[in-house]
């Protein structure tokens, strides 16, 4: 019974520092190890310039850039992710590129690639729908950035999220008259009922991105035997320099819209991988047929629909 | 027979230690950082540090001032249970309760003022980036879920020390108790198991 009392006097103080010891060792490996973050223990240094180019052939807009991460920190950064979305914090949210996740090990170094195409009509509509009905000034992409990474076995992961506006033109779209048509040319109220929408865009000012579009471009779809067809027009420059843009969207046997884009997706989901959909684009200079992987192929369908719900 | 929690067993030496580290701890030290930071940051003037504009460094202070406006509100019943905490003698039955409350609702103040290690940053000041580019809005996340788990079993095995606190003082504090109960003057002695703040 004597013992019993320095025991428990001897149980307190050891519980008492291990506790102790626990709380500081923690305060230390995380002291330690984040403040080579803090004092710049990590660096991004750029392989290929990054750049953004039209290619003519797939009709897509292309990104590439390549960059390093350069690590100088005590332990391994893992789950480096990055990802560009089109995304208004509405209906729109279509994921342009990602990467990830890449591990830079300790004094080490990744490389982050980044490659993206995106087909041009699909950035089209997504430029209309994320403006149709904006009151502000100008003609915008919205973009959402994010970035993360876990350090210290992923014991602290960080991720930023920016939301940025990438600034097409500082010339706003005009009003739209919108139409819309059923299957025999009768015209209907509802998205759902309609077979055929007529967009009209009238005194949009001239300007660099304007002049440089074709008068016109008729895109083909096969949808299982009957076709969408996207039909935009521009006319002018009138007396005053300024344009009128149609955009035309209609399925060749009457079939709704919004039911043709539900099969082009479904007829998308259900390719192999290597399949492709052939898609005609005739811009008046002849017929050009692109074929669109599944990927692209239900970003093309999404883009529309969006546009067609932002404009209804 | 007198309770535990009479205050004839009491130090008020010991409310007041526990009192007075409680406050600097959780709410003097905090304030007077805060002070620091945003002094440093006046200091800069137009600058700004690291390419950020003065507009947005005000932003991240006004965020980490919500937080220290949040610690010291979360803060205020510690400091009501620091008092009984150093009040009691180790080895009473009186200080184990507040011993062991102290520890949890610690533990409950970092997982409340970490948003359960989710600490959310929104910075929403439009910033032109070149011509092409302007930045919105930006959220920064900060997960430390892992160390707060880490945290909380500390915090927890911290509040089980109330109970060898009690064993280990007990002998000591049962001896000061006869002391005390027998002398005319009881309790005005050296104290022979020293509260913790």
């Amino acid at each position: 019974m004597r013992l019993v009392y320095p025991m428990v006097k001897l149980l307190h103080t050891a519980a008492s520092f291990a506790v102790m010891l626990v709380s500081l060792s923690l305060i230390g490996v995380i002291a330690m190890s984040v403040a080579p973050l803090a004092m710049g223990g990590m660096a991004l240094e750029e392989n290929t310039p990054f750049e953004i180019i039209m290619d003519e052939e797939t009709a897509s807009i292309v990104i590439d850039g390549s960059y390093d991460i350069v690590s100088t920190l005590p332990y391994d950064i893992s789950d480096i992710n990055a990802s560009v979305s089109i995304d208004d914090g509405k209906e729109i949210n279509f994921e342009v590129f990602s990467e990830g996740p890449l591990v830079v090990a300790k004094n080490g170094r990744s490389t982050l690639e980044v490659h993206s195409e995106i087909f041009i009509p699909s950035t089209l509509m997504m430029i209309l729908a994320a403006n149709a009905g904006s009151e502000e000034d100008g003609l915008y992409l919205p973009l959402t950035i994010e970035v993360g990474g876990s350090y210290l076995e992923r014991i602290i992961s960080v991720r930023a999220s920016v939301n940025v506006k990438a600034v097409i033109s500082d010339i706003s779209i005009p009003p739209i008259t919108i139409g819309l048509e059923d299957g025999d040319g009768n015209p209907v109220t509802s998205l759902e009922e309609a077979a055929k929408i007529t967009a009209d865009v009238t005194d949009i000012p001239g300007g660099e991105y304007l002049d440089d579009l074709p008068d016109s471009a008729v895109i083909t779809v096969p949808i299982d035997g009957y076709d969408v067809n996207v039909i935009m027009t521009k006319t002018g420059p009138d007396g005053d320099g300024n344009y009128t843009m149609t955009i035309e969207i209609e399925t060749t046997d009457g079939t709704t819209l919004t039911d043709a884009l539900d099969a082009l997706k479904a007829v998308a989901e259900d390719m192999g991988e290597g399949e492709t959909v052939p898609i005609e684009i005739d811009t008046g200079t002849g017929t050009e047929t692109i074929q669109l992987d599944p990927e692209s192929v239900i970003l093309f369908a999404d883009s529309i629909g969006t546009m067609l719900e932002a404009l209804t | 027979m007198t309770s535990e929690f009479s205050l004839r067993y009491a130090v008020p030496g010991g409310a007041f230690l526990s009192f007075s580290v409680t406050l600097f701890t959780l709410i003097l030290l905090p304030l007077s950082l805060f002070a620091l930071i945003n002094g440093l940051v006046a200091n800069m003037g137009t600058e700004g540090i690291g390419g950020m504009p003065p507009e947005q460094m005000q932003q991240i202070l006004d965020e980490l001032w919500l937080y220290v406006r949040k610690l010291i509100r979360y803060a205020i019943p510690l400091l009501i249970i620091a008092i009984p905490m150093g009040l009691y003698r180790a080895g009473s039955y009186a200080k184990i309760p507040f011993r062991f409350l102290f520890a949890i609702y610690s533990v409950i103040i970092v997982i409340a003022l970490t948003d359960g290690g989710m600490i959310q940053v929104a910075i929403d000041l439009p910033m032109e980036m070149g011509s092409e580019f302007s930045v919105e809005d930006m959220v920064i996340t900060l997960d430390i879920t892992v160390f707060i788990y880490i945290t909380m079993l500390i915090g927890t095995a911290g509040a089980f020390l109330a109970f060898t606190e009690f064993a280990s003082g007990r002998k000591d504090f049962m001896e000061k108790k006869a002391e005390i109960d027998e002398g005319p003057q009881g309790g005005d002695g050296e104290p022979v198991a020293e509260p913790q703040a």
